[in-house]
């Protein structure tokens, strides 16, 4: 498969960190109306939950700090590559990427990988262009590779990491704070509809600059995907929805 | 495009028969739900309104009463949530408390602001004949006449007495328990621990919001738990 190509048979998946490290045959989200699982986001080494883990709600949406605890890219590899090969739909797999030489090794060892579709890149918040653009160049290989940079840095990242090889631009939450009961606050990634209208401004903006995309954040209708199709987004990524269920499909045109 | 229901069958209905008030003010709703759906004690459901388009996760629902045909939450449900409402369920999630039929003194424990978690494992005490006593230091539900109820500073000197152990204890509190309680070692009979904590994925994803610290590496109180053995998790 050529590496810029991301065939996707239905323009619905899971964003990364929603539906665990697998797909789940017996889980309660039906996959045959999925064109694509993405993995929860793996990083090279072990991570552990973060130390002051939380999901928190708060008028139109929730924040997530969990740290990505995983068990690390072998252990995974060595766990769960056997499922992915016998998907019944295309995997891509999420990594954290953090140093070049961490996501060059990954995305060689996941191209042998049966039923590995595509790598999205986690790019850390920061907005370090060249780092970013680095990340991507590093990912090139076999396999399609989406860029997924957090959304108030996709607009100024975009172009540099098309340029840079990515087949895709996936929009990954956006980061907020919000105040604890004991003074302190927490930072985290941000869900729900509130984002919505940002997702899809987004989403406007890229497609204008020919850049193919992959939505996510706030959907929580059909009306939603299908504003953000229309706009000429490639495929949509569920979250929070999967999660709450009552995903209405027929019901929502 | 075919978008029928991205979800599968796995999931239920039920419907919200009565409200009631607890002594801190707190309400819980009696629910009807398919027979399959009903959660043992200790386990949950995720249920959502489904008319509420506000509500953006679901609500974790622990059961503090089981019956024939539903159960009765417990307190600290959303003020939107009514007689008449329905929830979409999903569940019963977990691994809940495992009470051997031979237990005849069944100690309840609870570092929150609530007993009644556990209080589904007291009727299941009673079936037994097992006799019950209940330490915390939040307010009571009116409770049967059999059951003792003391302070947690007492509860020392009651393990002795206990054949089994239920707590139920929220996350923030498990670090030092141990020194709260002045104890120092582990409870001398089986003991489980009800960990309550946000479980936003309800094991569907992994996704680490309700990781406890284990003996070795994390367990995920949403699949692994939320009852775990006092040998399972760091509560020392």
């Amino acid at each position: 498969m050529p590496k810029t190509d991301l065939n996707l048979s239905l323009p619905v998946m899971n964003a990364a960190g929603f539906l665990g490290f697998a797909p789940d045959l017996r889980g309660s989200v039906d996959l045959n109306v999925m064109g694509a699982f993405v993995t929860n986001p793996i990083s090279l080494e072990p991570r552990s939950p973060a130390h002051n883990r939380c999901c928190l709600a708060y008028p139109g949406g929730f924040l997530l700090h969990t740290g990505h605890p995983n068990m690390g890219f072998r252990s995974i590899l060595r766990k769960y590559a056997a499922r992915w090969g016998r998907s019944p739909i295309h995997v891509i797999v999420h990594i954290l990427a953090l140093r070049v030489d961490e996501v060059a090794w990954m995305v060689h060892q996941l191209e042998a990988v049966p039923g590995v579709m595509a790598v999205e890149l986690g790019l850390p918040p920061g907005g370090e262009r060249a780092l970013a653009r680095d990340l991507v160049q590093a990912a090139q290989g076999e396999l399609p590779v989406i860029a997924h940079p957090p959304l108030e840095e996709v607009k100024e990242l975009a172009p540099t990491l098309s340029q840079a090889g990515a087949a895709g631009i996936s929009l990954g939450p956006p980061r907020g704070v919000l105040p604890l009961a004991d003074g302190k606050s927490v930072s985290g990634r941000l869900y729900g509809p509130a984002i919505f209208p940002q997702v899809l401004a987004v989403s406007h903006s890229l497609v204008d600059e020919g850049l193919s995309v992959i939505a996510a954040g706030g959907i929580y209708s059909t009306v939603e995907i299908d504003a953000l199709l229309s706009a000429g987004a490639k495929a949509v990524q569920l979250d929070g929805i999967l999660w709450r269920g009552g995903f209405d499909i027929g019901g929502g045109k | 495009m075919n978008r029928d229901s991205i979800f599968t069958m796995r999931l239920g209905i039920g419907r919200i028969v009565e409200i009631q008030s607890d002594v801190s003010g707190k309400t819980a709703a009696r629910v009807i739900c398919p027979v399959g759906m009903i959660p043992r004690p200790g386990q949950y459901l995720l249920a959502y309104d489904r008319e509420d388009k506000s509500q953006v996760l679901s609500e974790v629902v622990f059961p503090s009463e089981i019956s024939h045909d539903g159960f009765l939450s417990a307190p600290g449900i959303p003020e939107a949530w009514n007689v008449g409402t329905r929830l979409s369920l999903r569940g019963p999630l977990g691994r809940g408390f495992s009470l051997d039929g031979h237990i005849r003194r069944l100690v309840l424990v609870s570092f929150g602001e609530s007993v009644t978690r556990l209080l589904p494992l007291m009727e299941t005490a009673f079936r037994q004949k097992a006799a019950v006593a209940i330490f915390a230091d939040c307010p009571l539900p009116t409770l049967p006449a059999s059951v003792e109820a003391f302070p947690l500073v007492a509860l020392p000197e009651a393990l002795p007495w206990a054949e089994m152990v239920a707590l139920e204890v929220p996350f923030e509190k498990i670090t030092g328990l141990r020194k709260r309680l002045g104890m120092q070692e582990r409870f001398p009979c089986p003991t489980q621990v009800l960990v309550t904590t946000a479980m936003p994925c309800g094991g569907m994803a992994e996704c680490g919001a309700c990781a406890v610290q284990a003996r070795r590496g994390w367990k995920l109180a949403c699949k692994d738990g939320p009852v775990f053995d006092q040998d399972e998790i760091d509560i020392w």
